[in-house]
């Protein structure tokens, strides 16, 4: 009997886990060691929009522990964006940084342009840094491209000192 | 039975002696949970340093304690060799999950010095923890009462506050810190008490050893996130309870009871296959993947709370997909499975036009093939609810959360 109950226990711990798997399954992004490693700490604590030009909409930017997602809409030529990502390392080890990575989509609009400055290339434990990534609307653009979007993805890959 | 290894028999104590014994170790435990909760909130840094400490004095407290006392270790040398063939299988399985879900280049540095660093405190920490528990169960095996205070002690003593209270205000950051860490904490605990009092301290040091030290000597670390890691812990935890269980039982009774008793072990072992065929399936790695449906869009063919079945297809089929079936893709972070009422080919590009059945008009994007996720199989009724009530709940929640 106490077997049964045992098994019971493990196997609603298991559905319920499925079950929140499921529903935030389409939001998950998979990086790796963070979940798993106590002491090992490094996160996003905050994403927001700076310098925003007349009329722009820098959307809702989001942020977990290990990602961050924004999705500007700019109007014309020359307009831009700004976000500020702040980086915690909340654990008790030096960490240094190893890449970035920034790779933006083949068939994405031309007439976007991503930069990125800032990110400190060592985080001591309880030390934060900010990385800025501008998105702009190319000021030398002179028709209105056919594409109109483009999706960026940026690693940023922290390891030990 | 196997040789029994290192018996260690020291004399003297009489039950008083052990009683006060007992209390004293529950006493320092609270204090020291007391301070180090408050020290874990605030100051996580110094926690860490002061944890390791901690542990280390009590581990000399202990061995002076043991050589007062009259405590029988006894190391069954079968026990070990099995747990060593299952530490060794949970790090196999630990690293196919890699081959599975992809590699990430480890964050520690593998400088022996700093691995050295790095997993010196943790040895200190497990070998604190488990000889505390040991002491403590050998002492009181009849005490059930006894035996749950020490487990509770010792999962609290291995929570980190720090990172509970910084999930807290996010409902689904907090729910998957339980998932990933609290209940695996309870489940190995539950099992290292166990162990410990039917077997011996030393399979579960072993079993902790292989299993947390892998970590910071692994060049590359497998993709794992919260439901992999909670999942696995908890299943792999409950493997190995009944594992030792059958063993303890097998040597203890007489062959017709081993009958009686094959049906049961028999249903474990279906059980536990199919749990791990669920969590696989539930990571998408098998052909056929499922997602819950959110809005009545395509009713009546399938309605919201039904879960629907889809095939995983290839690039090239991904080009041919016949008008009126019902595709599963993504915008962003969201799926949608709605019917292919017309397919637009441009610049040697496929582009799919779709549409809710219960739609007025067609959706407003087309798809590209790089969003289509697979072909609709079959749906089962009403079995995604609670999936989307979690949903919505914690998308209720985030609305309502201000990013400064």
């Amino acid at each position: 009997m106490r077997n049964i109950k045992c098994i019971i226990i493990i196997v609603l711990l298991i559905l319920t886990m499925a079950v929140g798997y499921s529903a935030f399954a389409t939001q998950l992004n998979v990086s790796g060691t963070a979940e798993i490693i106590g002491e090992w700490n490094v996160r996003i604590i905050n994403i927001e929009a700076k310098n925003v030009s007349e009329g722009c909409n820098p959307g809702e930017p989001q942020y977990t522990n290990t990602s961050a997602t924004f999705e500007a809409k700019l109007i014309k030529p020359g307009d831009s964006i700004t976000y500020l990502i702040t980086i915690e390392n909340s654990g008790t080890i030096d960490a240094t940084l190893d890449d970035v990575i920034f790779k933006e989509e083949e068939n994405g609009s031309e007439a976007i342009k991503f930069t990125t400055t800032g990110i400190a290339p060592t985080l001591e434990p309880g030390a934060q840094t900010t990385l800025n990534v501008k998105i702009e609307y190319d000021s030398k653009t002179t028709e209105v491209p056919s594409i109109k979007t483009k999706t960026i993805t940026g690693i940023i890959n922290y390891v030990q000192k | 039975m196997g040789k029994i290894l290192f018996p260690i028999i020291f004399k003297t104590g009489g039950t008083k002696i052990k009683n006060m014994k007992n209390k004293n170790i529950l006493l320092i435990i609270v204090f020291y949970l007391f301070i180090i909760i408050i020290l874990n909130i605030t100051n996580y840094i110094f926690y860490n340093a002061v944890n390791t400490l901690f542990w280390m004095l009590m581990l000399i407290y202990l061995i002076w304690d043991i050589k007062n006392s009259y405590i029988r270790f006894k190391n069954n040398i079968k026990y070990i060799t099995y747990m060593i063939i299952i530490s060794a299988i949970h790090i196999i399985i630990y690293l196919y999950i890699g081959f599975l879900l992809g590699f990430s280049k480890s964050p520690y540095s593998h400088q022996i010095l700093t691995i050295l660093i790095n997993i010196l405190p943790k040895i200190i920490i497990i070998f604190g923890i488990e000889i505390t528990r040991t002491v403590i169960v050998l002492r009181n095996k009849n005490n059930k009462k006894l035996l749950v205070v020490i487990t509770i002690l010792l999962i609290l003593a291995e929570v980190n506050f720090n990172m509970l209270i910084t999930t807290f205000p996010d409902k689904e950051l907090l729910f998957k810190y339980i998932c990933s860490t609290i209940i695996p904490l309870i489940t190995c605990n539950v099992l290292y008490t166990y162990l410990t009092l039917n077997c011996s301290y030393l399979i579960v040091i072993i079993y902790r050893l292989c299993k947390e030290l892998t970590v910071f000597l692994l060049p590359i670390l497998p993709n794992t996130d919260w439901f992999v890691t909670g999942s696995f812990e908890t299943l792999l935890s409950a493997i190995i309870y009944f594992i030792f269980k059958y063993k303890f039982f097998k040597e203890k009774n007489h062959v017709k009871e081993k009958m009686k008793n094959f049906f049961e072990e028999m249903s474990y072992i279906i059980t536990f296959i199919l749990l791990f065929s669920l969590i696989c399936f539930m990571l998408g790695l098998f052909k056929y993947e499922s997602i819950s449906i959110l809005s009545n869009s395509m009713a009546p063919y399938f309605n919201r709370g039904d879960v629907v079945i889809f095939k995983k297809i290839n690039d090239s089929d991904l080009r041919n997909i016949p008008k009126n079936s019902i595709i599963i893709y993504s915008i962003g972070d969201k799926n949608i499975a709605h019917r292919i009422v017309d397919k637009i080919e441009k610049n040697n590009n496929v582009l799919y036009q779709t549409k809710g059945d219960n739609n007025n008009i067609s959706d407003m994007k087309l798809v590209k093939i790089n969003q289509i996720k697979g072909v609709y199989v079959f749906h089962i009724k009403y079995i995604g609810f609670p999936s989307i009530w979690l949903y919505e709940y914690f998308n209720n929640e985030k609305a309502e959360v201000k990013i400064k």
